[in-house]
């Protein structure tokens, strides 16, 4: 169990994160918040890059620093930009990151073997790099991540790059890996956390906003969703009354979902809400802000 | 263990080996190949040098007087070479000269010898002319040997000035020339170089080959962690070990074809011209030439490895060695290995210097290391 | 002309640059100082120029003579100034008032030049050509065409020293030899000034030229609408920085060396004047150069060298796309110049082409425009050797790019 208690990160007068509370247990957390919202401060704490400079981070009730080695060997580690050698192939790389990660040298050659296997990358064990395509790239970055069989993997961005047949062998591949580890999953691409999550985890103004299933928070705007249709010159002016979520056009006409406090209009249809409205609505306000 | 001997390999990849050799190859014709190829260079140095070898095995380092008296018949039976070809010279007849003697008297008194002797006709009489003055310098030498240890004395004082009176007490006279120890000291300094350089180019890359290829986060997090940063400066250091032992051993290889050999186990003190502060035998003076080039190299390591860590990019590496290998070119290389012992330097430069060296490097490298184990990585 | 600007900013704003540039400035700044000890002396050569006139002749060295014999009696000299010198004692010189010992000193300084002003033409008229044509021959084939060339061009040396002679070229007054003054310009100040420039410059012609390979910008930029060409701005921001180097160090070093040493009298004077003669032979220069002349020609001739060299680091760097490597391999790229001439030594005519080159050109700015036995002493080898780095890196650069402009991108 890794538990976060009430730490924070400030640089000088910045802050990047502050009073973080939360608490994970073995599943698959989607970690889902705008940009600059402290989410990768979040993540450089967990993975030890960066101390916080208030709180503690523990893992099964030990604080991770102290913890040194025995806790970086529990961990895998996708960094949103991951570096590897272009003269390398997978596999040598691979066995480099096995040296890293302390993991025996006899069952190495066989756990990059499976591991890359598991990516679809078997084909090109053994060339080099410099020619991969970006979705390749990134799934060599899976690969070093999941290599030593990490009990928390931490994953920032893993999707990116990668095509809709790669993502759902990729979705497949986590919820197997999930059942006896911490997962965690920072994307900005909400229908991923939403057939991978089981929890999800939001940060706003550099502190947890939610963490919970994903239907709970839905449930929290039940009846708050609806969609309504309406011409294209009703448009502008009820955009901006309500905060609008999605637009279609359709025959000639839009249908808006849209999100409100008010009671329900005749023309409304109410709606089941979704994650990616409730992302839209919970950081409404910091875009607005901003 | 396993962490390490990857990183060693990325030390020495093949680019890097590459441009190494090409380096090696230009610094060696620049800088040492003449000192193999033309020595002892020029006249009477070759001569001094022959003269040398001739003795050494026979006489030591120490002549005495009944030694000297055999030296001198040994020049005298050159001398005589030299009077029969003047004798059978018609030329030299004509200038009034009918041996060595008469040639050496017209030589003090008159410039038209100038065109006589350089004259291509009489080449086999240069070769003996050059080779009677190395003798007499030698003996002129021996003869004056209390009188230039005095003069020294005369004109020195303190530290230095015990060191000329101990030998002059001791009656430790410089009989043999520096031809060969001189031609050291010149070889050790450019061998300093080279290896200097060869050691900061290997290691300028092993920290900002990682920052450029984006690999720290995914090292930091591994079970190594920032241990990893060790692990690096361990190969770093091994590299260059690996690296300064075995141009070391190469170019002193080439230096062993030079033949000094009948010199090594001669002491400093035999040698004339540059007086130590301490006395040893030549191949004690070359081992310990070595290792303080090694030294250095070892501390240059480290410097290196500090600049391959705070530099942000591979520019600011450069801008930062050039003056740094100035210094251990300009600085290091001419006083600290070049006249290491030597008595017209102060007795405490080198230790002092090299202990400034020492300091300064270890706490650099530990103000690196130390912010690097705390560093947050962004 | 802006992009121009942009892409000098990138190396200008590097921190690194600017200190080596300052610590380059402090270095020649010290070496000039450290050898300034003898100036006032040293300069008192312009007080001469301007009372007896830049040119040296019979009359004005017995004025010289004369004025100097009056000097000493007003001392107490009574035997004129050459006795008076040699009898000054290093007892009677500390007895003397500080002012009397200043002026015995420039009365010894003065002494010196009237004597060798009188003993010029004896001295300069008595260089042995015959035995410097002997040198010649050194390791030449004799007979063979390229002999015979050196041999035309060491006559026309000859003719240029008789020349000389026959002009009373060599009879202008100039600061003594023994002082060193040319070697240290040029030997010193001016080379190690080109040196350091190369240094900086081609470490900043690496930046510039891979900046967007270091910086991962090279997708972004390429597909742009100035696109590729790029490059060229890139190319003349390198060639704008480094001269703009190069003349930052040359103001600096040689704005404080022109404090130091007065040169006021002596701009019009010869490099082929007989006091200038520091080792075994005068300069004797293939044309009448003026020392102002001489030193704007030598600054221009380094200036193109440095130019030329960051043409070639931007060269290479098409190809090593490593500001690391470039570097290094730019700097061997020198040091091969320099050696490479030996590997022809059995072929004359190889070697006197592979001696037009740059790195030797860098090296002797002191020998520019002097006639000798050597094979970079031939007449036009400056130009010579300009030309044909010039014509290697203009072509070099060009095809690189022709073929940079038709490379993928990775």
């Amino acid at each position: 169990m890794l538990t976060i208690r009430n730490i924070g990160k400030t640089y000088g007068s910045f802050t990047a994160l502050k009073e973080m509370n939360v608490q994970f247990e073995n599943g698959i957390y989607g970690l889902l918040a705008p940009n600059g919202a402290g989410k990768t401060t979040l993540i450089n704490m967990l993975v030890t890059l960066i101390r916080p400079t208030s709180g503690e981070i523990l893992y099964d009730g030990k604080s991770i620093h102290a913890m040194g080695e025995r806790y970086r060997e529990l961990i895998g580690y996708l960094p949103q930009h991951f570096g590897y050698y272009k003269h390398y192939s997978p596999r040598k790389y691979l066995r480099y990151i096995a040296a890293l990660k302390g993991m025996k040298k006899s069952g190495v050659e066989k756990r990059i073997d499976e591991v890359l296997e598991l990516v679809a990358l078997s084909d090109v064990k053994d060339k080099k790099m410099r020619k991969f395509s970006g979705g390749m790239i990134q799934r060599v970055g899976i690969a070093q991540a999941i290599l030593a069989d990490p009990q928390i993997l931490i994953l920032d961005e893993p999707t990116a790059g990668l095509d809709p047949k790669e993502r759902a062998r990729f979705r497949h591949m986590l919820s197997d890996l999930a059942r006896n580890r911490i997962v965690l999953i920072s994307t900005h691409i909400v229908s991923d956390i939403e057939s991978i999550a089981n929890e999800i985890v939001m940060i706003r103004d550099q502190t947890l906003l939610y963490k919970g299933d994903i239907a709970t928070i839905c449930q929290s705007l039940q009846g708050h969703i609806f969609e309504t249709t309406m011409s294209f010159d009703e448009f502008p002016s009820f955009r901006k009354d309500y905060l609008t979520l999605e637009e279609k056009q359709e025959q000639g006409r839009m249908i808006v979902r849209f999100y409100t406090e008010q009671p329900p209009k005749a023309d409304w249809s109410s709606v089941v809400p979704e994650l990616e409205d409730v992302f839209l609505v919970k950081y409404a306000s910091e875009s607005m802000k901003g | 263990m396993r962490l390490f001997w990857f990183e060693l390999k990325k030390i020495f990849s093949w680019k890097l080996i590459l441009l190494l050799g090409i380096v090696n190859f230009l610094l060696f014709y620049l800088l040492l190949d003449s000192r193999l190829e033309y020595f002892p260079n020029g006249r009477p140095a070759k001569d001094l040098y022959a003269i040398e070898k001739q003795l050494i095995p026979l006489y030591g380092a120490q002549i005495n007087e009944e030694e000297y008296q055999d030296i001198k018949r040994l020049y005298e039976e050159r001398v005589r070479v030299a009077d029969k070809i003047f004798a059978s010279d018609p030329e030299a007849k004509e200038l009034g000269i009918s041996n060595y003697q008469d040639f050496r008297q017209i030589e003090l008194n008159q410039g038209e010898l100038a065109d006589y002797s350089s004259n291509l006709k009489f080449y086999e009489v240069k070769d003996i002319l050059w080779e009677l003055q190395a003798w007499e310098s030698l003996i002129e030498g021996y003869e004056s040997r209390e009188e230039s240890l005095e003069g020294d004395i005369a004109q020195t004082t303190g530290a230095r000035q015990e060191v000329f009176q101990r030998l002059l007490e001791n009656e430790t006279y410089s009989f043999y020339s520096d031809v060969v120890t001189m031609d050291f000291k010149n070889y050790k300094t450019n061998l300093a170089i080279i290896v200097w350089i060869s050691v900061a180019i290997l290691l300028s890359l092993v920290y900002v080959r990682d920052t450029r290829a984006k690999l720290v986060p995914l090292q930091y997090t591994s079970k190594e962690g920032r241990a990893t940063y060790k692990v690096k400066w361990w190969a770093g250091m091994t590299a260059a070990t690996v690296l300064s032992v075995a141009l070391t051993l190469f170019y002193m290889a080439l230096y062993w074809t030079n033949g000094t050999q009948t010199h090594f186990g001669l002491p400093l003190s035999s040698f004339g011209w540059f007086t130590h502060w301490y006395d040893m035998t030549f191949l004690q003076y070359i081992v310990l030439s070595i290792g303080m080039i090694f030294f250095f190299s070892l501390l240059l390591s480290g410097l290196s490895l500090a600049i391959s860590t705070m530099a942000p990019n591979t520019i600011v590496l450069i801008g930062v060695q050039i003056p740094v290998i100035f210094i251990m070119i300009a600085g290091v290389s001419r006083y600290l290995i070049h006249d290491m012992i030597n008595v017209f330097r102060p007795q405490v430069l080198t230790p002092v210097a090299t202990g400034v060296f020492l300091i300064a490097t270890v706490l650099t490298v530990w103000l690196v290391w130390r912010r690097e184990m705390k560093r947050n990585i962004i | 002309m802006r992009m121009t600007w942009y892409e000098m900013k990138k190396a200008l704003l590097s921190p690194i640059v600017l200190v080596l540039i300052l610590s380059c400035i402090g270095l020649n700044t010290f070496q000039i100082i450290s050898q300034s000890h003898a100036k006032d002396e040293i300069n008192l050569v312009n007080e001469l120029i301007d009372i007896y006139g830049l040119t040296i002749t019979a009359d004005s060295l017995s004025q010289l003579n004369q004025d100097l014999d009056d000097e000493a009696a007003s001392l107490g000299g009574t035997d004129g100034a050459r006795d008076y010198l040699t009898n000054m004692t290093y007892e009677t010189y500390n007895e003397l008032s500080a002012d009397d010992r200043q002026l015995v000193d420039r009365l010894s300084t003065l002494s010196m030049y009237e004597s060798l002003g009188t003993s010029l033409e004896e001295r300069y008229t008595s260089v042995n050509m015959d035995e410097l044509r002997k040198d010649l021959y050194t390791g030449l084939d004799k007979n063979s065409s390229f002999s015979n060339y050196m041999e035309q061009e060491f006559s026309e040396w000859e003719k240029r020293y008789e020349e000389i002679i026959a002009t009373n070229e060599y009879k202008q007054w100039f600061f003594a030899g023994d002082y060193r003054i040319h070697s240290e310009m040029y030997r010193t100040l001016l080379k190690n000034i080109a040196v350091q420039s190369v240094l900086i410059v081609a470490l900043m012609t690496a930046l510039i030229a891979n900046y967007e390979v270091d910086q991962r910008t090279q997708q972004v930029l390429y597909p742009t609408k100035k696109g590729r060409s790029l490059m060229k701005h890139k190319f003349s921001a390198s060639l704008v920085l480094a001269s703009l180097t190069f003349f930052i160090l040359v103001t600096a070093a040689f704005g404080l060396y022109f404090i130091v040493y007065d040169f006021s009298g002596v701009w019009n004077s010869v490099v082929s004047s007989g006091l200038n003669w520091e080792y075994k032979l005068p300069y004797i220069t293939w044309w009448e150069l003026t020392i102002w002349q001489y030193f704007l020609l030598a600054v221009g001739i380094e200036w193109i060298v440095v130019v030329i060299v960051s043409i070639l680091t931007f060269t290479i760097s098409f190809y090593v796309k490593n500001s690391y490597f470039t570097w290094i391999i730019c700097m061997a790229l020198l040091i091969g110049l320099f050696l490479y001439p030996a590997l022809f030594n059995a072929f004359p005519f190889l070697k006197f082409l592979a001696t037009l080159n740059l790195t030797l050109l860098l090296l002797n700015p002191h020998m520019y425009f002097s006639g000798g036995t050597t094979l970079t002493m031939v007449q036009y080898f400056e130009l010579w050797s300009l030309l044909i780095w010039a014509v290697i890196a203009i072509i070099v650069s060009l095809t690189s790019y022709q073929r940079f402009l038709k490379k993928d991108v990775s």
